[in-house]
């Protein structure tokens, strides 16, 4: 029987002998009274993630990112007596308000295109952000249970409720399509090429926020309420119910007749998306290059900012939650 | 450095702190917080962990014991990386799988069938690999016809059961329990064990934290003590469990001195043969009290487990003297299965049946042996035992 500080490299000879596992491990008391306040200043732990590492093990573990999703789509399925019907019943609700509110405002009108189709499709795109901000949001904070005992990667919570958003906007494609026969309006070819873009930039976009804001609520828990304030004004200030072009020639105190357009672009990449959605689904045009160019820059930069700043914040979720 | 093959786990020079105040975080605390830590004066955590060096070969089977916030949980959580350590390193080699408070990953509202699948994938399992092992998860929870009901319908034992059933099906290489035997009947907690042998007996490396030391020392080759954040010994399992027994009955001597009257100096429990005490074979039980005065009294022992009433209780009248002295009970046949025990004691003088020790546990012992066996249905298990007992006082 030997004692020993905690520290020092004696302390673990004992356990180092490459013997036959009979002799090593003879009994080894420690003193605590001699282990300093506090560790060596250079074995301080520092979580880094890189970017590819993170998302090659986050697509190894698609898997899982599917059974979350399974199961809170079958749990919320079997809670509702209206079950999968809600995620028609609530576009369907907005747009018919939207119209009533809006159809006879003949500045938010595009020649050829039904309003309530023209808003419709800015509104699939805004409610798939809008959803999957608030629920992926608050996916850390709300799964702590899970969070303290599987190993996968953090982000599959966040990305799995955004897989279960893409559900429901699919689903709210029917509506859609069922509006476009009522009206006899037939959707273009370009969106065939236009929809994977403009899906990519959404994506890029949404899971940068997302990740944001599901990491830093976890430490100020105040940030859900700015999420619902993000979700609630951003309808208005996003081309949801008005076309990009509306920020064309702006003129306001000191500015005379500016384009908007690339600004706004940056700040808020779903502004093009919804723009390029229009042109080529709606009017069978080419998007605005520029302007998704802009966008997909800097939704790119959303995405990779938001993921870091998750990637370094995970380190004291289980110890904060 | 050895090379690690798959399973092993290496701790070294561990520390973790945790934010000692959880308040609320009102932007002005947040701000002063910010201020603090700019200064390079925070200094609101606390070291829950301190210099932690451990390590686990291959196949190899380590217990952690301790009182109830000494670190073992928030170790085994860093060793499952959910949680990350402050300084140091810790290196884990293989898939890990965690047996800790089961029920969480159960979500009431899907059917028992629906959870195997779901939380089975969650854990790392392909459908495919669940489907083979349905079955067998099944059977291993008990559930039978419920499995396509709704778990919130399930009684509480069979939500831990199907939880820890799930858990308990995975191909892991390294194995963490935190307490999940607490829970569930006498009958699950064998069968649990049992399992935890089986997936030890195939190769997988054990981490396992537990109060119940009887089945620490059954599983568990090494053992770790750990006490307030630090490593107090290490070892193995038997000599380390003696340290951390005999620190208890330290603790528990200094408790029931203080009171006046008859003064209880150390309890003990073993074998006759001197060894520990073993199910269904002679045991003696050894108490060194201290009188103030000699007298006659009725001496009264009794054995419980955990809280509850003594399942045996055993009398005895005689004459003690004043000072020290030693009581022997000799327990002919111990009549009880596997498992932590605690010894009650209680004197009343044969004159005026005062009180000269209350009826309170002064001490606590493990019995080895065969596991509780199942009672048939309408049959208590705390019935009444009669115990032949001899005698002697010194």
């Amino acid at each position: 029987m030997t004692v020993e500080a905690g520290l020092g490299d004696d302390a673990r000879g004992g356990d180092g002998q490459d013997g036959n596992g009979q002799e090593r491990t003879q009994l080894r008391i420690f003193d605590a009274t001699l282990l300093p306040d506090s560790p060596p200043a250079d074995s301080f732990y520092r979580h880094r993630v890189g970017l590819f590492y993170a998302l090659s093990s986050t697509w190894r573990n698609r898997e899982v990112i599917w059974a979350l999703a399974e199961r809170d789509v079958r749990a919320s399925y079997k809670q509702a007596a209206l079950g999968m019907g809600w995620a028609l019943l609530s576009p369907v609700l907005q747009i018919g308000l939207f119209t009533l509110l809006f159809d006879h405002i003949k500045t938010f009108h595009v020649k050829g295109v039904p309003y309530a189709i023209y808003a419709y499709a800015g509104l699939m795109c805004w409610t798939y952000f809008a959803g999957s901000l608030s629920a992926g949001g608050n996916s850390i904070v709300g799964n702590i249970a899970l969070l303290n005992k599987t190993q996968f990667p953090r982000e599959c919570f966040p990305l799995a409720q955004m897989l279960e958003q893409a559900l429901y906007t699919v689903i709210g494609l029917i509506p859609l399509g069922i509006l476009m026969g009522y009206l006899g309006f037939a959707p273009h070819i370009q969106i065939l090429w236009g929809a994977p873009l403009c899906i990519a930039v959404e994506l890029l976009f949404g899971i940068g926020l997302t990740l944001l804001f599901a990491a830093s609520v976890v430490y100020v828990r105040d940030l859900v309420q700015v999420t619902s304030i993000i979700t609630s004004l951003g309808l208005f200030a996003t081309p949801v119910i008005w076309p990009l072009n509306k920020i064309q020639h702006v003129t306001f105190g000191p500015f005379h007749n500016v384009d908007f357009r690339p600004f706004y672009a940056f700040f808020n990449p779903l502004a093009p998306v919804i723009d390029s959605v229009r042109n080529t689904m709606l009017l069978g045009r080419e998007p605005d290059w520029l302007l998704l160019g802009i966008g997909a820059v800097s939704a790119l930069l959303y995405f990779v900012i938001g993921y870091t700043v998750f990637k370094r914040l995970e380190v004291g979720f289980a110890d904060i939650s | 450095m050895p090379t690690s093959a798959d399973g092993s786990i290496q701790v070294e020079h561990l520390w973790k702190r945790f934010r000692a105040d959880r308040g609320r975080p009102t932007l002005n605390d947040q701000l002063v917080k910010i201020g603090k830590r700019v200064t390079g004066k925070e200094r609101d955590f606390r070291w829950v962990l301190k210099e932690i060096n451990m390590e686990v070969p291959p196949g190899g089977t380590m217990g952690l014991i301790g009182i109830n916030g000494s670190g073992k949980s928030t170790l085994l959580k860093i060793i499952n990386q959910t949680m990350y350590q402050t300084a140091g390193r810790c290196q884990t080699y293989g898939r890990i799988g965690a047996l800790l408070e089961v029920r969480g990953g159960i979500h009431p509202l899907l059917t028992g069938r629906e959870n195997i699948y779901m939380y089975g994938t969650i854990l790392g399992l392909s459908r495919k690999q669940i489907s083979a092992r349905f079955d067998t998860i099944v059977d291993f929870a008990e559930v039978g016809d419920a499995i396509d009901r709704q778990v919130k319908y399930f009684s509480s034992g069979m939500q831990v059961r199907l939880g820890f059933s799930i858990a308990a099906h995975l191909d892991v290489d390294i194995l963490l329990i935190d307490e999940v035997l607490a829970v569930g009947d006498a009958n699950f907690q064998q069968k649990c064990l049992r399992r935890i042998s089986e997936v030890v007996a195939g190769g997988t490396t054990l981490l396992f934290v537990s109060h119940d030391l009887a089945a620490v020392e059954a599983t568990c080759e090494n053992a770790m003590w750990l006490t307030e954040a630090v490593v107090r010994a290490a070892g193995t399992t038997r000599e380390v469990l003696a340290q951390y027994r005999g620190s208890i009955e330290e603790h528990a001597a200094l408790v029931s001195s203080d009171e006046p009257g008859v003064r209880v100096l150390k309890v003990e429990v073993e074998g006759a043969d001197g060894g520990p005490a073993t199910s269904a074979q002679d045991a003696v039980a050894h108490l060194v009290l201290s009188a103030p005065k000699a007298g006659k009294a009725k001496f009264v022992i009794g054995v419980s487990q955990g809280t509850a009433m003594p399942i045996f209780v055993l009398r005895h009248e005689r004459a003690f003297p004043a000072g020290d002295f030693d009581l022997r009970c000799a327990l002919e046949n111990l009549p009880v299965p596997q498992g932590h025990y605690s010894l009650w004691l209680a004197m009343y003088d044969s004159d005026d049946q005062s009180n000269l020790h209350s009826w309170r546990p002064v001490g606590s012992f493990d019995v080895h042996g065969p596991v509780a066996v199942r009672p048939p249905q309408g049959v208590m298990v705390l019935s009444p035992v009669y115990v032949n007992a001899t005698w002697d006082l010194s």
